[in-house]
């Protein structure tokens, strides 16, 4: 019978540690800290994509944590930036920061960290971030059966709200057509002699007149095939 | 003393149940133990390079009558009915009606800088998104009352429910966003906030009718999070950590198509995850998540996907993804595959992958498959069987 009472109270014992450590590994999930951000640079508005910074140009910073299955307030609590591990902004509730990205020294990618040293014994988060250069892509079928189209070219990460902020030189086989209301689309109308299989060279260079060194080009090469 | 050592030990062992109930309930699912199938391998899919019937970039030749243009115009968003009705958005705004004997504008009036129309699931609504970069404006138009309707709502990016009226989005706050559910059954309904977050650049979509996926928007070049929301009990799970170019296409089942980018930033993997984000397989051909879709033949439920996979495997495994396609900077001539997820095993669609397009917006409708061709902005239709 003691044998008996011996084994119960083991069994006891095993449950309520079993139980004990059960309750406490689900109180000790670690809370989710989320950085996310939006970078203040131009891309088409049709683009899917992610907007991405270039040197200079500023990001919104927020973060979020998720705790016990909900998005936490942190209004009252301490939140600290750092930016390639230097101290930016901090205080109370500051959710979100302006963050400057620094010069071509740089390039390449940030760092971006916040701290809350308050909330739950203290928890961050790093978040890295490439830093890309301005980029302009045309638009334009590899051949053409028609001597009159229309070509597309899009700027992507200037430092502007509009693309009718920036410079737009198109060349088209050594000519420099306007464009007319949208800078983007180039009307092209191919001289009547123009033989078929002849190779026409475009190009477009997208310039920042606001933006030190914010200057980008893209080359194509069009072949005309009437059919 | 006897009744006490039974009672305790009947409470030891409740205990027990609990605890083991509790730990099973909190701890991560984890990963399938499936290795990634090889070519070759029994009910594995053929690798990217030896895809069936590949024949390299360049575009393909037709094969006449199983394959053809469905629409000779650009046509931003469409939907095909089953009766074989295709309704569809032209640039200009307009909104056509095209049957085997007459096409017919359902809606004349024309919607300056048009940049995404999206049908609702019966085809029955048409969210149109307008604008530029400085300014986004919405509206809603339907079909059977021949209304227009102007929604008044800050957002980047909304997508409709896959079986009612609700479109789901994040409505831009001076400094914050709030994923809304919007139900456009009625004139009068308003929008409805699920959740506030601090959060910036944010995107959702539906993982079926009851379950949301949000996260950053992708690209290959910084790493996002995937986020899901349980519409029915409001809870939050974190499906997918730190991971870059994440898109998802769901089927109304509980399983969905990921494609993750790589850390290199160029090329990615694509997989068959669960509802709590679990691989239950990584596919050995590669394409974007919407290149992807699924689907089900007649009255079984058994969703099957079908993919575009990019011929010219090499450019596309080189490829910042998703943001050289979306940029433009890669365009791809597509072969088309119906994967059968449970059997794993692939078909070719010799009809479609003819075709020679770069496809996007794909959809299986009455045993054809049909696509907007990126090249042209046509929409094409071909025989899914042969």
């Amino acid at each position: 019978m003691k044998l008996f009472k011996k084994i119960f109270l083991i069994i006891i014992l095993a449950g309520v540690v079993s139980l004990g450590l059960a309750l406490g590994a689900k109180g000790q999930t670690a809370p989710s800290v989320w950085i996310t951000w939006r970078a203040a640079t131009y891309t088409p508005a049709d683009y899917r994509g992610r907007t991405l910074p270039i040197d200079n140009s500023n990001i919104v910073a927020a973060v979020d944590v998720l705790d016990r299955g909900r998005f936490v307030d942190l209004s009252q609590q301490t939140i600290y930036w750092y930016v390639n591990d230097s101290y930016v902004n901090g205080g109370t509730g500051m959710t979100r920061t302006v963050i400057s990205v620094p010069g071509a020294a740089d390039r390449g990618g940030l760092s971006i960290r916040v701290s809350l040293p308050d909330y739950a014994g203290g928890i961050a988060k790093t978040m890295p971030i490439s830093v890309l250069s301005p980029q302009v892509i045309i638009q334009a079928p590899a051949t053409e059966s028609s001597n009159k189209f229309t070509i597309r070219g899009l700027p992507f990460y200037f430092n502007v709200d509009s693309k009718n902020n920036l410079n737009f030189a198109w060349d088209v086989a050594g000519n420099k057509p306007s464009t007319y209301n949208d800078p983007e689309l180039l009307n092209i109308t191919l001289d009547s002699a123009t033989r078929g299989g002849t190779n026409i060279p475009i190009s477009l260079n997208v310039t920042n007149p606001n933006g030190t060194f914010e200057t980008a080009e893209a080359n194509v090469s069009i072949t005309y095939q009437p059919q | 003393m006897k009744r006490v050592l039974i009672i305790s030990g009947v409470v030891v062992i409740a205990a027990l149940i609990i605890a083991a109930g509790i730990y099973l309930r909190t701890r991560r699912p984890a990963p399938a133990a499936q290795p990634s199938p090889a070519a070759g391998v029994p009910g594995g899919l053929p690798s990217a390079g030896e895809i069936p019937g590949s024949t390299g970039a360049g575009g393909g030749a037709s094969t006449g009558t199983s394959a053809e243009i469905s629409i000779n115009k650009p046509a931003l968003g469409y939907v095909v009915l089953p009766s074989g009705e295709i309704r569809y958005v032209q640039p200009d705004g307009q909104v056509v009606r095209l049957t085997s004997v007459s096409s017919t504008v359902l809606s004349t009036t024309k919607i300056s800088d048009v940049l995404d129309a999206k049908f609702s699931f019966d085809g029955r609504k048409v969210l149109v998104k307008a604008g530029d970069s400085t300014y986004i404006r919405w509206s809603v138009y339907d079909i059977d009352k021949n209304s227009w309707r102007q929604l008044s709502i800050d957002a980047a990016d909304a997508n409709w429910s896959p079986r009612d009226y609700r479109i789901a989005y994040f409505a831009r706050r001076v400094s914050s966003a709030s994923l809304t559910l919007f139900d456009l059954s009625f004139n009068s309904s308003r929008p409805r906030t699920l959740l506030t977050l601090n959060g910036e650049d944010l995107t959702v979509s539906w993982a079926g009718s009851q379950r949301l996926l949000f996260g950053e928007k992708a690209s290959a070049y910084v790493p996002g999070n995937l986020w899901k929301y349980d519409l029915q009990n409001g809870a939050l799970s974190l499906l997918r950590e730190a991971s870059p170019g994440m898109s998802v296409s769901w089927g109304n089942g509980d399983s969905g198509i990921l494609f993750t980018g790589r850390a290199s930033s160029r090329g990615g993997t694509l997989s068959l995850i669960n509802k709590d984000g679990v691989e239950l397989q990584t596919f050995s051909f590669t394409t974007l998540a919407s290149k992807c879709n699924f689907f089900t033949v007649g009255t079984s439920t058994l969703e099957r996907i079908v993919c575009a996979v990019p011929r010219d495997t090499r450019s596309f495994s080189l490829a910042a993804l998703p943001d050289d396609y979306f940029k433009g900077v890669l365009n791809t001539v597509d072969s088309f595959y119906v994967v059968d997820p449970r059997a794993g095993s692939l078909t070719p669609l010799p009809a479609a992958t003819a075709l020679g397009a770069d496809a996007s917006q794909i959809s299986v409708r009455n045993n054809r498959v049909y696509f907007i061709n990126k090249a042209d902005g046509k929409l094409y239709g071909a025989n899914l069987g042969n």
